[in-house]
């Protein structure tokens, strides 16, 4: 299979022909992103260099651009940590729904528990960040509170919780339960290819309903990680949800009850003062690019888990 | 005189590197029908989608030889597949109507993409005529406009068989077109078959020899990729020259 | 051996048991969430009325908030737009991805493509802002140059690879024969795809632009940095305006009452326009890809 197609006839190349822009575009999209953000970014990169990448201090300065320092580590740290903290709650909840939706709901209501489930994908995040901020949060804040007084000698909920509710535990949560129908359907969809000798096989050696639950788990791990992958990097990129209940706190901690910031929510919350201040959209723009290249890396490790998983089930 | 409609000259076809059809030569005339039996998997269903080119969808086979329509080779470079298609009429094996149109529009999308018509009225005459040549006119006379889905497995064969006749072919191709019929079905395209040959040649595949008896003029035995033996159709079924035509004519007929 | 066999017995039941409190965890946050928006979202329907449709927005009476109705026709607007920019985008690009699959050319734009489908969304924002409203600004179309098309635009960009990819599985799927015999016809290239088999493939590309619209709808962060963000006049296509969207992270950060009232209310909208496509593209499809 080569990089072009067979084309045997001048209807066939001129097909392709007309057909090749789009090619183009997408390419162009890409480029476009990437140069937009280069381009804007570069006045605060050639004023702090690769420290803006390290530096966990923003500090605004108006009137006073000299004194203007921003640094995105912080914000940085908070997407991959948030990210982390959302595999966490969609793992168990994803695996569980697909499971659950295939061996315990009755055949008659499996389509509309799959309704469900992609109605809550549909959702808009807007309306789960309202619904998180509006209820999720306070929540959150007593469980993190009692989680705090007793357990407060490790690590990770070191810090009393805000009263609002809104810290990386929060962001973590929310971007868990919203990852989780995504990541549910690809499961749900490599559970029930399952071949059926297969749980003939895991139940003929004499295991009980959980233990063959288990064994032919093992054998869709590949679409298992494909779908957390595919959580992980929606997670990243998701902006105005965690915008409004991560806290807004520069800080780089194990502390779940600490605010904190992400790239997307950075920019999100920034943009709107930057205006006031001479590198700040600038500073945002290398965000941006951060932002870029992590999710240029993360998507495409998602796509190729699940390209890689799409192939096995092709040769089932 | 019989004219010659279509010549295939050393025919060899290749799919993902395997030689599927190997040297294949024959010619079909005026007013007759050339069927095509064998043993499934022998090629013949590639050697007919080699003769409209409709090979050419698959990057995997590779076609080498010639085609001669008329007296075109089409497999030269300055032909378009469309071209060719457009002479060249093809029935399918699972009826195949287009699910989302109406009968009418079945056989009515050939020309119309060929812009072949000028007006509604000519177009009606030309539908009109393709499902009267198909015997399937008077079945759906009154409900043209419903959709073709509705329609029962035999109805819709004979309508995939007016959609090609829409196009006014020089040549009909049958890719073993009764194999998904049941016996009534299958006598009425038979029937259709014999009257039909006389305006248009026929190349069928079939992957019944008995069905090559009832309604072939010319008969070939593809037995792997190879053209064993052809010849006028009663010959082949009673004075077999080669031992593999006898032997399969025999296991296929024999066995009942 | 009785022992072991109740150890087991209890596992497999406590395995069990884990797996449906699981999902049902999984499920509860939206049904939740369902209420909840259903509550509150009514009750700031009811306190304004019709009007909440229609009239703008007047956060500071709490019993009579007025409406999202500029909103309401923002997200319209927004969505009408950028769902025409994107298929007649996305049809030839998934045809390029169909037509020719084997080719190395084709599939590194389908990776590409898929790859740009859960890409963040307020990157396109920052680009369009960049690029767009920049240039608006410059050229004085208006003051700041948020604009609606600035808006479209950037929705158009964040649907557009789905759409794509949708529109290159649904004519991936139309089975061999009918295209074989759409091919049969004689016709050229462009014409038998386009005007045969994009018709045996219409209801999965019908389903993508269904879902296509019901993201673009619910989008918020492309919209961020390019229409400005006014809910309280109808704007035009060159003007500032806001969405449903926008306005329910906008007010979801005022403190008082009559913000959140109108916030829940939009909610309400924005989740109702949503389910009604989801369940439209459902009652087409029996297995939807998101």
């Amino acid at each position: 299979m080569g990089l072009l197609p067979r084309l045997r006839s001048r209807d066939d190349r001129a097909f392709f022909i007309l057909h090749l822009p789009t090619t183009y575009l997408v390419l162009l999209f890409l480029a476009a992103m990437l140069g937009v953000l280069v381009l804007y970014s570069y006045p605060e990169l050639a004023r702090e260099g690769l420290r803006i990448f390290t530096s966990t201090v923003w500090n605004a300065a108006e009137g006073n651009p000299e004194a203007e320092h921003y640094g995105l580590a912080a914000a940085i740290y908070g997407s991959i940590y948030t990210g982390l903290l959302a595999l966490l709650v969609a793992a168990p909840l994803s695996v569980s729904l697909a499971v659950a939706t295939v061996e315990f709901v009755p055949r008659r209501l499996r389509g509309a528990v799959a309704t469900l489930s992609d109605l809550m994908a549909a959702t808009p995040t807007i309306v789960y960040g309202l619904w998180g901020l509006t209820y999720l949060a306070p929540a959150m804040a007593r469980v993190m509170g009692w989680l705090h007084t007793h357990l407060g000698w490790l690590p990770f909920f070191s810090q009393p919780p805000p009263e609002t509710g809104t810290m990386f535990a929060t962001a973590g949560v929310l971007l868990g339960i919203m990852a989780t129908p995504y990541a549910a359907a690809v499961i749900r969809e490599a559970y029930s290819m399952i071949p059926w000798h297969l749980r003939e096989a895991a139940f003929g050696l004499g295991a009980t309903r959980f233990e063959a639950i288990r064994i032919l788990l093992s054998t869709i791990k590949p679409s298992i990680v494909a779908a957390l992958a595919l959580a992980f990097a929606r997670s990243i990129g998701e902006t105005v949800a965690v915008a409004l209940v991560i806290g807004n706190g520069m800080n780089i901690t194990l502390s779940v009850t600490s605010p904190g910031i992400t790239v997307a929510s950075l920019i999100a919350l920034q943009f709107p003062v930057a205006g006031l201040y001479r590198y700040m959209e600038s500073a945002l723009f290398a965000g941006g690019l951060a932002l870029f290249a992590i999710g240029v890396v993360v998507n495409a490790v998602a796509v190729s888990f699940m390209k890689r998983w799409e192939e096995e089930i092709g040769h089932a | 005189m019989p004219r010659t409609v279509l010549e295939v000259r050393g025919l060899n076809i290749w799919l993902a590197g395997r030689h599927v059809v190997k040297d294949v030569s024959f010619s079909i005339e005026e007013g007759t029908v050339f069927a095509l039996m064998g043993p499934s998997g022998s090629g013949k269903s590639t050697i007919l989608r080699a003769v409209n080119r409709l090979l050419d969808l698959y990057e995997e086979a590779e076609v080498k030889g010639q085609v001669i329509l008329d007296g075109v080779d089409v497999y030269s470079p300055d032909v378009d597949p469309p071209w060719v298609r457009r002479r060249v009429g093809m029935v399918f094996q699972y009826p195949n109507p287009f699910p989302h149109m109406s009968i009418y529009d079945n056989v009515a999308i050939g020309p119309r993409l060929n812009r072949m018509v000028r007006s509604r009225k000519e177009l009606d005459e030309l539908v009109r005529w393709a499902l009267e040549k198909a015997y399937l006119w008077d079945e759906v006379k009154d409900r043209l406009h419903a959709p073709a889905a509705k329609l029962s497995g035999g109805q819709k064969q004979r309508l995939s068989i007016a959609r090609a006749l829409a196009l006014k072919p020089r040549l009909l191709l049958m890719d073993e077109p009764t194999a998904n019929l049941d016996p009534v079905a299958t006598e009425k395209i038979e029937e259709l078959i014999i009257e039909l040959k006389r305006e248009i040649p026929i190349l069928l595949v079939t992957h019944d020899p008995q069905q090559a008896a009832r309604v072939a003029d010319y008969t070939g035995f593809l037995y792997y990729g190879e053209l064993v033996e052809t010849g006028p159709t009663s010959k082949i079924f009673t004075e077999p020259e080669n031992p593999l035509t006898e032997r399969y004519l025999l296991r296929r007929l024999g066995a009942r | 051996m009785p022992r072991i066999e109740a150890r087991r017995r209890l596992a497999d039941l406590a395995g069990r048991a884990l797996i449906v409190v699981l999902a049902a965890a999984a499920l509860a946050p939206l049904f939740h969430l369902a209420a909840t928006v259903t509550v509150n979202g009514v009750e700031a329907i009811v306190r304004s009325g019709a009007g909440f449709f229609t009239e703008p927005p007047d956060p500071t009476d709490p019993a009579h908030p007025g409406g999202i109705g500029p909103a309401l026709w923002g997200t319209a607007m927004l969505v009408t737009l950028s769902t025409l920019f994107a298929v007649a985008l996305a049809i030839p690009a998934g045809v390029f991805i169909a037509e020719f699959r084997r080719a190395g050319i084709s599939r590194a734009t389908l990776l590409l493509t898929l790859v740009l489908m859960e890409f963040p969304t307020v990157l396109v924002g920052l680009t369009v802002y960049a690029t767009v409203v920049r240039a608006f600004r410059s050229l004085g179309v208006n003051q700041y140059g948020y604009s609606m098309l600035a808006g479209a635009v950037a929705l158009a960009l964040v649907v557009l690879p789905y759409m794509a990819v949708q529109a290159s599985e649904a004519l991936r799927h139309v089975p061999r024969e009918l295209r074989e015999a759409a091919f049969s016809l004689g016709a050229s290239r462009l014409k038998t795809v386009y005007r045969v088999v994009l018709g045996i493939a219409r209801r999965g590309i019908v389903v993508g632009v269904l879902i296509g619209v019901a993201k673009a709808a619910g989008e918020t962060a492309p919209l961020l940095f390019t229409v400005g963000g006014f809910f309280n006049t109808y704007p035009g296509l060159l003007d500032p305006g806001g969405s449903v969207s926008l306005l329910i992270y906008e007010y979801a950060w005022q403190a008082q009452e009559g913000y959140h009232v109108l916030a829940w209310g939009a909610a309400l909208v924005l989740m109702t326009i949503v389910a009604g496509l989801m369940l439209a593209a459902r009652l087409l499809v029996r297995e939807v890809r998101l």
